[in-house]
């Protein structure tokens, strides 16, 4: 089978380009390199009939599904610059099938005499047509056949293997040269020999073996994984029993269940319920199983799953990113901003052992809940949307607002204190000084007015050596990136500047037309405060606390599984006596300098706020002689921490205020926070911002929906009072004269 | 699944006593200084309603007011009242602009009982002269004076006010003045150019209507449940969804009453013999405007159909039938004609349009085999029903397989009625493409014990198992 679509994909490739031009390989095509010269192929198991596909019939015409076939194939192989292999102009497609089906068998015989004809019998295979319908992409071209290109591993060879956990399923999967795999769901990917291209990262064998996370939900493109260029041919000692069916261009790959009950936090907030999960409405032949629980094979793109697209001007955007330092990523919200800020991160961790990533954009950070600027240091490629990597904060600060809106001078100034981290502590490692970080910086949405001139404003503290901008009006007919475009102010021509192309945006609809950006956000705060962080170092190193892992030793300390099984509101919190654990509180955002002493216990109860550890102590910022002893230490009208003093470690959620006249003496907070209680001993200033807990995270759904009977701090249905909305905004009214 | 909503107040006396603070004594300095404190605080939990929102702003300048005797510089008060009013009339018409063209301020106030002259003020206030102290104090008591009537009363006693009717002005004249003018356009077509503008005034007078109707279903519904659909964010889309599909649906209404789509001749409602089409002239007078309101209101077709089906079953139903009237079968399979144009038209524009087969089960399934039926609407139901099915054959095999209409009516149940009942469920099973995913047995995870080991930082106690503390709403504090 591997070889008969290797054979097949080497021909599309020898074919005269007038047959099977792309129309959209456009601009690319000259820096694509070029096609993998054929390889003689045995042709002996293509014959071999499939006995899984045998089961399945089909109605279709023979010709009809021959044309669609080739078109198809020939896709994936023209294209072989791009990791991920999807094109979206369905309809010229379409028309090139036609030639390909006269040409390509013709094309098979003039390069490979002896890759005789019985290659094509495989073609008429009935089974094989109904995997390929005509509409939708083909994501997989890997096709799975036990025992021939998949096997499942026994305990001692997963041991042997070094695999993190025995007990789970586990696969090897055998990949042709190119072949592709689209995943959906949870695993442990594990690259044996050879490598695969995934999501920017180049993932290759390593000693100790490297594994790693992959998270695809539906909520967001999946990843397609693809094998390239393979190693040199060794035997896989560990594998002695499978080693006689292996070919020597294989490429190796372990897939391993992956348990992080990250599923369940579908179970607290509906909207994402299940999108680990198949939808329900896809049909088998779009789906495969690989014996593995919580992961399946996407063979085609369908209604609710679709696939991450690279662009391929962002490759070549890639090269010429080795010997720099220092990379800005900016452009307009859904511009696909974000998304090349952490493949470019994945492919830097292909050439550094450490990447820093500094988070400006306060709405859909990567690594952090929203409403923070965070530098993180980064080490594993990053295989899954953000809520899927809560990560701890090398470096932050809070804002407490998904924008900078309403405190633009404290965010340039956190922004501006995070820059001179990563100059001083992390660019060149205290422990490591022959190392060079590099930064990926990436920034806000918001590109227009105010939200222009901070970004220019970062773009002046960061330094950039280069900026990637995704360019959204004009965009031009060449389609590629132009490096060193001249900008019309001649005064910032220290960078190089890159203009990308957003990311279609059809595509980006299709993908995000479930999830909103507002959807995102709320998944990844309730993510947060459901995470597990490991609460000691791995691998442990006896003398060093957390917090001087994260400052000075610069690790990445990831979240590796979710408590979901209770709903916030059953957690057990923390007591926190005020008195003894915190110095200050502060308020920030509009309208919170009214907020009266007498009124704070009421504010800060049910709220969320940054856990601030502050280096100028109380005393010089605060008298205690100001309110009796015990109650909440907060002045009105005071200003959020200064940045360069003080540094933000996470989030937390008051769920309870004790009354202040508790029998117990001062006031006690509930408080519930992820963050290990190693770091809570130095925050002892608390920030509350405008960020509230989204109301998924204040209901208790164990038994069903919940009764619509009155809660505190929760009303159903809509007040009879005229004016009881919440203020509506209507930016796209017209009026009739412009009818 | 519905979704509560977030609101700063653990129960509705704290807005009660708010209230009171506010209204009680108009002179009480200290309790609106409460009021206001409270209001900062709660306006810093979340976001507030409009009302709230407005009453904070225009009561700090009441009181700025009251304690600012002897000022030497008024026009910081003035402009203080004047930003308070603008934001309290504009907050309370923008939720109202749901079309896609703006509608007057005036109109809409009128609709919300809000005095006129306080729009005509926000006016002055924005673009003219800025208005004098005496009547921006006048201004803000008025608006203190509404806001009490219709927000905090309402909210805090839902039953005792009662709502007068909402004033919804009559669709008919609209349609009878478009039905006449069309008819004369398509009789004779040179008088097309002629009518052009004034049909497009018509057109656009529907549009204004449907959006008066969907401001109306605002306070028809009193209540309107918000459904969660994918997106937290999308409660205001659902509720917006909900009126708009008010609205189309008293729309629907009209537009099915005899002497609208079906005409009210039965001559004219012969039907084209070779066709299932409905009569041409029909069709020529009413596509203009099914096209335009269609291609304004996504839902618009979707609700017709459903409009049709249900007034298909009530029409046909012996038990709903009054006394002397007749069943009337002409309008009955003219209306029937009527939906699979409109299926025939929606399918055109989207093939994938999914109208079909919705409109078939709601068919299978309103027109109950139970029910009394006339036996020419029994006939009707059959044929429609063909018709409906007859290009789908996955339909067909559905419909063959029920038989909805040959109505059985044994008393008695016996075994194999229920085989047979079994047979066509696995029929109807193995007819669906998609089976539901099994959910797969989910990992047991042992809650992660917390770290015990590691000592908690001074000050900071972890409420465990044995410490009494006991899972409660968030907010609420239960010692330990």
């Amino acid at each position: 089978m591997i070889s008969a679509i290797a054979a097949r994909k080497a021909a599309q490739a020898k074919l005269p380009a007038s047959s099977l031009t792309q129309p959209a390989a456009e601009s690319n095509d000259s820096e694509s390199p070029s096609p993998v010269p054929p390889k003689r192929k045995r042709v002996s198991d293509a014959a071999t009939p499939h006995p899984k596909k045998k089961k399945k019939s089909s109605n279709k015409p023979p010709s009809a599904v021959k044309t669609m076939r080739y078109f198809q194939e020939s896709d994936p192989i023209t294209r072989q610059d791009d990791i991920i292999l999807i094109e979206s102009d369905q309809e010229d497609e379409d028309e090139d099938g036609v030639d390909a089906l006269t040409s390509a068998p013709v094309g098979t015989r003039a390069w490979s005499p002896d890759g005789p004809v019985t290659d094509d019998s495989e073609d008429e295979d009935p089974g094989s047509r109904k995997e390929l319908p005509s509409g939708p992409k083909i994501l997989s071209s890997y096709s799975p056949v036990l025992n021939q290109n998949l096997f499942p591993l026994e305990r001692n060879e997963i041991a042997a293997l070094g695999l993190p956990s025995s007990g789970c399923k586990t696969v090897l999967v055998v990949l042709g040269e190119d072949e592709t795999i689209a995943l959906l769901g949870t695993c442990t990917l594990t690259v044996i020999r050879g490598s695969v291209l995934l999501l920017g990262a180049t993932l290759e064998p390593s000693q100790p073996r490297q594994h790693h996370r992959i998270f695809a939900p539906r909520s967001s493109p999946i990843p397609v994984l693809k094998a390239s260029s393979s190693g040199k041919p060794s035997e896989v000692s560990e594998l002695s029993r499978l080693n006689h069916a292996f070919r020597g261009e294989n490429t190796l790959i372990v897939l391993q269940e992956l348990r992080t009950n990250v599923e369940g936090l579908g179970k607290i907030c509906k909207t994402f319920q299940g999108v680990f999960q198949l939808p329900s409405s896809l049909s088998s032949p779009s789906v495969l199983d690989l014996g593995l629980h919580g992961v399946h094979l996407v063979m085609n793109e369908s209604k609710g799953i679709h696939a991450f697209v690279q662009p391929s001007p962002w490759d070549s955007a890639f090269v010429l990113c080795e010997s720099e330092q220092v990379f800005l990523v900016k452009g307009a919200k859904k511009s696909g901003k974000s998304t090349f800020a952490r493949t470019l991160l994945n492919h830097l961790l292909g050439s550094h052992r450490r990447v820093a990533y500094l988070e400006c954009d306060l709405g859909q950070s990567e690594f952090t809940p929203g409403g923070m600027v965070a530098l993180n240091v980064i080490e594993k490629p990053v295989l899954g949307p953000p809520f899927t990597h809560p990560t701890l904060p090398t470096h932050a600060h809070y804002l407490g607002s998904f924008t900078p809106r309403s405190s633009p001078s404290h965010y340039i100034s956190a922004i501006q204190s995070l820059a001179q981290t990563y100059q001083l502590d992390v660019k060149t490692p205290y422990d490591d000084p022959d190392e060079k970080i590099p930064v990926v910086v990436n920034t806000m949405g918001w590109t227009k007015g105010l939200g222009a001139d901070l970004t220019k404003r970062i773009e002046e503290i960061i330094e950039p050596d280069r900026v990637f901008e995704f360019e959204v009006e004009g965009r031009g007919s060449d389609g590629g990136w132009y490096p060193q475009k001249q900008r019309q102010d001649p005064s910032i021509p220290k960078y190089h500047l890159h203009i990308l192309r957003p990311i279609e945006s059809q595509a980006i609809d299709a993908a995000t037309a479930y999830y909103s950006a507002a959807d995102h956000r709320v998944i990844s705060l309730l993510s947060y405060f459901h995470a597990v962080f490991p609460s000691s170092p791995s691998p442990p190193s006896p003398s060093s606390s957390l917090a001087l892992l994260l400052k000075d030793s610069l690790r990445q300390i990831t979240a590796q599984t979710w408590a979901t099984s209770l709903p916030l509101l059953a957690q057990p919190p923390y007591e926190v006596d005020v008195e003894k654990a915190i110095e200050t509180v502060h308020l920030i955002g509009a309208g919170s300098e009214d907020v009266v002493k007498e009124e704070i216990n009421r504010v800060l109860n049910g709220a969320i706020v940054g856990l601030i550890s502050s280096e100028i102590s109380a005393s010089t910022s605060y008298s205690q002689g100001e309110a009796g002893p015990g109650s909440i230490p907060y002045v009105q009208n005071t200003p959020p921490p200064d940045p360069n003093t003080s540094r933000a470690h996470g989030l937390a959620l008051i769920r309870g205020v004790s009354s202040e006249a508790g029998d117990t003496g001062g006031t006690r907070l509930h408080v519930l926070t992820p963050l290990p209680p190693d770091l809570l001993s130095t925050t002892k200033v608390l920030v509350k911002g405008e960020m509230e807990m989204p109301v998924w995270g204040l209901l208790d759904l164990r038994g069903g929906p919940p009764e619509e009977t009155a809660k505190p701090f929760l009303q159903w249905g809509k007040g009879e009072g005229l004016g009881s909305e919440k203020r509506r905004v209507r930016r796209n009214l017209m009026r009739k004269s412009q009818a | 699944m519905r979704l509560p909503r977030r609101v700063p107040w653990t129960s509705i006396a704290e807005l009660d006593q708010v209230c009171s603070w506010i209204f009680t004594d108009e002179r009480d300095l200290d309790s609106k200084i409460l009021a206001i404190n409270r209001l900062a605080a709660w306006k810093a939990i979340t976001q507030l309603p409009h009302a709230l929102e407005s009453t904070h702003a225009i009561l700090a300048v009441i009181v700025e007011d009251m304690k600012e005797e002897g000022s030497s510089s008024y026009l910081p008060l003035r402009q203080s009242y004047a930003s308070a009013l603008i934001r309290l009339v504009n907050g309370l018409v923008d939720p109202l602009q749901l079309g896609v063209y703006a509608r007057s301020i005036a109109a809409i106030a009128s609709q919300l009982d809000l005095p006129l002259w306080l729009v005509e003020l926000r006016h002055a206030a924005t673009h003219e002269e800025l208005p004098s102290l005496e009547l921006l104090r006048e201004g803000a008591r008025q608006s203190m004076s509404w806001l009490l009537h219709n927000y905090w009363l309402p909210t805090i006693n839902p039953t005792t006010v009662t709502k007068a009717d909402a004033p919804l002005r009559p669709l008919s004249p609209i349609l009878k003045q478009y039905k006449d003018m069309l008819k004369l356009t398509t009789r004779d077509a040179s008088l097309k150019s002629q009518y052009k503008q004034s049909i497009g005034q018509i057109l656009k007078e529907v549009e204004k209507w449907i959006a008066e109707a969907k401001v109306t279903a605002n306070v028809v519904a009193g209540e309107l449940g918000w459904n969660v659909g994918h997106s937290a964010d999308a409660v205001h889309t659902d509720e917006q969804d909900a009126k708009e599909r008010w609205a189309l649906e008293v729309f629907c209404e009209a537009l099915l009453e005899k002497g609208g789509l079906v005409p009210l001749s039965k001559k004219r409602r012969t039907l084209p013999a070779d066709s299932s089409d409905p009569p041409l002239p029909s069709v020529q007078v009413w596509k203009p405007l099914l096209m335009h309101v269609h291609s304004l209101h996504y839902e618009f077709f979707a609700t017709l159909v459903n409009k049709m089906i249900y007034r298909l079953a009530d029409d046909a139903s012996t038990t709903e039938l009054e006394l002397g009237s007749r069943y009337d079968l002409s309008y009955a399979s003219c209306l029937s004609s009527w939906m699979l144009w409109v299926i025939k038209t929606a399918e055109s524009e989207d093939p994938d349009s999914t109208l079909r087969v919705e409109a078939s089960t709601l068919l299978i399934t309103t027109v109950q085999p139970g029910a009394e039926y006339d036996p020419s609407a029994k006939k009707m139901f059959v044929t429609l029903l063909g018709n409906l099915c007859s290009q789908v054959p996955q339909l067909q095999n559905a419909l063959t397989t029920l038989r909805p209409f040959d109505f059985v009516s044994t008393a008695d149940w016996t075994a194999e009625d229920v085989s047979v009942m079994e047979d066509r469920l696995n029929i109807l099973l193995s007819l669906s493409v998609s089976t539901p995913e099994p959910d797969p047995d989910e990992p047991v995870f042992t809650q992660d014990a917390s770290p015990a080991g590691l000592s908690s930082p001074p000050g900071w106690r972890l409420l465990g198992a044995g410490s009494g503390w006991k899972p409660c709403p968030i907010g609420v504090y239960s010692a330990a």
